[in-house]
């Protein structure tokens, strides 16, 4: 944390020349690039000739001090250069020590000041009002988006709609809040995420689990995010169960016993290792 | 006596237990650590003296019994495994930390303390055995494996004389003799019991002291550096506090109970309306166990449900400001003493550092450069600060909100550096500091696809870059840990600088300089797709209701309550 100290030196001339040896001061500090560390000087604006002035400097900086003198003693301040005629202050005590009023002039840039703009995000009434808006086939290009988004998904573990929404974007799937909406029930509706009542869209990855066909018993789909096939990335096979849907996981039978098994566990921080899609 | 594989083990799970991801991760290991990993973290029995016990294993991998000279070859470091040599690296710590505060940091004063410690032949210098630099592989191995767990580092390379002695010095916070006295100090000053770290922190800060080592830790420009050493501080804080009570003791031998600190984790419903919740702070150093934690007003206990590394969940509702000091008694781990909700007039939260869109709490005990913040603070007094701020265009912020006992500032950014002529009310002081930016520039990544809990971004999807400070432009560099520069230019302040998304995947270093000096430094990783973790605690949601349908008329199965019809 800077340490905010001040050297004080004695100092004589009227207003005008006050401002112009603080403009040298200005001058100097940024010509040697020391704003950070002596980022502003402080005066008294007496009506007599006689004044105190003070340069700040961040006493935490081993070489401040000298930085500081150095600095002065270039703006023609030569007392400076003498620790018997200058003093060192801390900056909660200048002002007491120096009892008149004090004028500054700053050497650094303020930064500017933000505004944000909050989204409006549609409750999830309007949402389940909508209609799902994506009637395209899924060609690979598009399933490797949406597997992309499921192993996201499992990683973010919970989340909104707009963290959805802003991962479709980056993956180029979709960027209006019917497009995510519409990603996300697909989702949910595979068994991969479910979603919270309440004001707003809140979704959860579902824990680990098999699904099963009844009309093809043969096949086992792992659900519940790619946690299913992290560590199955091998035995499983990537493919889309229908033309708009995003991945499934299909697992072999001999693989499934596992699958329930690790299901069972604590998924912890297993780093995946699903086929690349 | 341990295995030095058990040490080595255990001194790694020691100094990462309960440090959030992204956080940085220090091995300052003394003797104090030395006994609590004994106790607490070795999983075989230690018979004797901890420390003689960790020097004989150190002894017996490094150290020639047929001629006394350290080996440091053969030392396996296997990607994403821990590197076998951090037992070592901890030795030349603890070495560091057994210097007095007189003793110049150079290669003689060092390397006595270290022949000392591990009862190597009086000499000069470096020990038979280990040339200049011998050991950097070693630093490099560990820097390496913390990178890959999503941690920042903080072992750096020096340069003259110091080019590997400041990879241990970087690494050693209090020593013994800063230990004994901030004991004194503490004891003099009469402090009030229930500070917590940040309060403790900035009372010291605000302390003459003219330690050398203690007073350049406690005014360190890095925020993480700085706040190890508050870290550090507190331990011997709470020592002190508790030497004399029963409770403090409990199951420890060498070290007090400590308490797990509680901040505020803000909940916000869409009509606006706001709740603060006791959000508690996984303890540094603690390895994790199955915690309950005392409801008040109530024999019951509620069990702590780890949030992520370093947090646990929010417990209940809490108002913001109390009179005194909120003690909770804690079950599960006899290392662990109490809850502690401390009595604070101003609390700063800031967004889940790992969602832009997440949460604003107590996530963070320092404020970065140029970040948005959620200032909350006492009527009165306080506000007329706040205000004084405002007035002295140092902080701006987007709104007001007044609240029972409270009032928040929402989207508050501090906008100046010249806090040195601004003149604090005394009692207000505490708040000032803590807004007060402690350097010059910051770097800010946001955007991308960002695998959480892993300060890392995924192949592709970099994230963009920001430089906030108090200068027009500053030099910044991003190079890889394969030293190739990937950015280099004078920046200016406040633009969206988007980071090539060809990025490989791999560790990048950000580098912000003004006039020669180094003011910010920022590392992420780009890591590939199937190195993402999945999340290990995500909110198990169960719905029935027509929204989990995703609004279709379906029949369905809801496994966790039988056959539904929706």
């Amino acid at each position: 944390m800077p340490e905010w100290n001040f050297l004080v030196v004695r100092h004589f001339g009227g207003r005008r020349q006050r401002q112009e040896l603080c403009a040298r001061i200005k001058s100097e500090v940024e010509d040697e690039n020391l704003s950070h560390l002596l980022p502003l000087v402080k005066y008294e604006p007496s009506r007599g000739l006689e004044y105190y002035l003070g340069l700040a400097y961040d006493a935490s900086d081993w070489d401040a001090e000298d930085e500081a003198r150095h600095i002065l003693v270039a703006a023609g301040i030569g007392a400076a250069a003498n620790p018997q005629q200058s003093y060192t202050i801390a900056a909660h005590q200048v002002q007491t020590l120096l009892r008149g009023s004090l004028e500054f002039e700053s050497f650094t840039v303020p930064i500017h000041y933000e505004r944000v703009t909050a989204s409006e995000m549609p409750s999830t009434a309007e949402l389940l009002a909508q209609a799902d808006d994506d009637d395209g086939e899924t060609d690979n290009l598009e399933a490797e988006k949406y597997a992309r988004l499921l192993y996201w998904c499992s990683a973010i573990g919970t989340g909104g709609l707009d963290r959805i929404k802003e991962a479709c974007r980056l993956l180029g799937i979709d960027t209006e809040w019917g497009g995510a909406w519409s990603v996300l029930r697909r989702l949910a509706l595979l068994g991969h995420l479910d979603i919270s009542d309440g004001q707003s869209v809140r979704w959860g990855e579902q824990p680990i689990g098999i699904k099963l066909s009844l009309s093809a018993a043969h096949r086992r789909s792992a659900t519940g995010g790619r946690g299913a096939a992290t560590a199955y990335g091998r035995q499983c096979t990537s493919r889309s169960s229908s033309p708009d849907a995003p991945l499934l996981a299909t697992v072999p039978p001999e693989a499934a016993k596992q699958v329930v098994k690790a299901g069972s566990q604590t998924p912890d921080e297993h780093a995946m290792r699903p086929e690349r899609p | 006596m341990a295995e030095y594989e058990s040490w080595n083990t255990a001194l790694i799970a020691y100094v990462t237990a309960g440090v959030a991801k992204g956080a940085p991760v220090f091995l300052s290991i003394d003797e104090d650590a030395i006994a609590e990993i004994a106790e607490r973290v070795l999983l075989e029995t230690v018979t004797r003296d901890p420390l003689e016990d960790f020097v004989r294993a150190v002894r017996a991998r490094f150290v020639s019994p047929r001629t006394g000279a350290i080996d440091l070859h053969h030392v396996p470091s296997r990607s994403g495994e821990p590197p076998e040599g951090v037992g070592f690296l901890a030795a030349m710590v603890l070495a560091a930390h057994n210097m007095q505060d007189e003793e110049g940091i150079d290669e003689t004063n060092y390397f006595v303390r270290l022949r000392d410690l591990l009862w190597l032949a009086n000499g000069r210098g470096r020990p038979d055995g280990m040339p200049a630099g011998a050991e950097e592989a070693l630093w490099k191995a560990w820097n390496r494996y913390l990178t890959a767990a999503g941690f920042q580092t903080t072992a750096q390379r020096g340069s003259g004389a110091q080019t590997y002695l400041r990879y241990v010095f970087s690494q050693a916070i209090l020593r013994e003799s800063d230990k004994q006295h901030l004991r004194q100090r503490f004891s003099e000053s009469q402090l009030p019991p229930h500070l917590d770290t940040p309060q403790l922190g900035g009372w010291l800060s605000r302390q003459a002291i003219i330690r050398k080592h203690l007073k350049e830790g406690l005014h360190h420009p890095d925020p993480g550096r700085r706040w190890e050493f508050y870290l550090s501080a507190h331990r011997v804080y709470e020592e002190a506090q508790w030497e004399d009570s029963d409770v403090g003791r409990k199951g420890s031998e060498h070290s007090a109970a400590r308490s797990i600190e509680c901040g505020l984790y803000l909940i916000e419903d869409l009509m606006g309306g706001v709740e603060y919740w006791l959000f508690p702070r996984q303890p540094a150093r603690a390895l994790p166990a199955a915690l309950s934690v005392g409801v008040p007003g109530s024999p019951q206990a509620q069990p702590l449900r780890p949030l992520r590394a370093g947090f646990f969940a929010p417990l209940w509702p809490q108002e913001p400001f109390v009179d005194q000091a909120i003690d909770l008694p804690v079950a599960g781990d006899p290392g662990i003493r109490t809850a502690l909700f401390p009595r604070h007039d101003f609390w700063l939260l800031i967004r889940d550092p790992e969602d832009p869109l997440g949460a604003w709490a107590t996530w963070r005990p320092y404020l970065e450069v140029g970040e948005r913040l959620l200032v909350l603070c006492r009527p009165g007094l306080f506000a007329e600060e706040m205000e004084r701020l405002h007035n002295a265009k140092l902080l701006e912020w987007a709104e007001r909100v007044e609240g029972p006992g409270w009032i928040e500032y929402r989207g508050c950014m501090v906008l100046s550096y010249d806090w040195g002529a601004f003149i604090p009310n005394p009692e207000c002081r505490a708040l000032a500091d803590t807004l007060t930016p402690h350097s010059a520039a910051g770097v800010s990544l946001s955007g991308g696809l960002r695998a959480p809990n892993q300060n890392a971004w995924l192949v592709g999807y970099p994230p963009k870059m920001k430089i906030y400070g108090f200068g027009p432009r500053f030099d910044v560099t991003i190079t890889s840990s394969e030293g190739v520069e990937v950015y280099s230019g004078e920046t200016p302040c406040q633009v969206e600088v988007p980071l090539p998304d060809t990025l490989e995947p791999g560790v990048y270093t950000a580098e912000v300089n003004w006039g020669g000096r180094l003011l910010a430094i920022r590392t992420f990783r780009v890591i590939p797709w199937d190195e993402i973790s999945v999340h290990p605690h995500p909110d198990q949601i169960v719905s029935s209701s027509i929204s989990a349908t995703a609004g279709l008329a379906l029949y369905k199965v809801v496994a966790s309550g039988g056959m539904q019809n929706a």
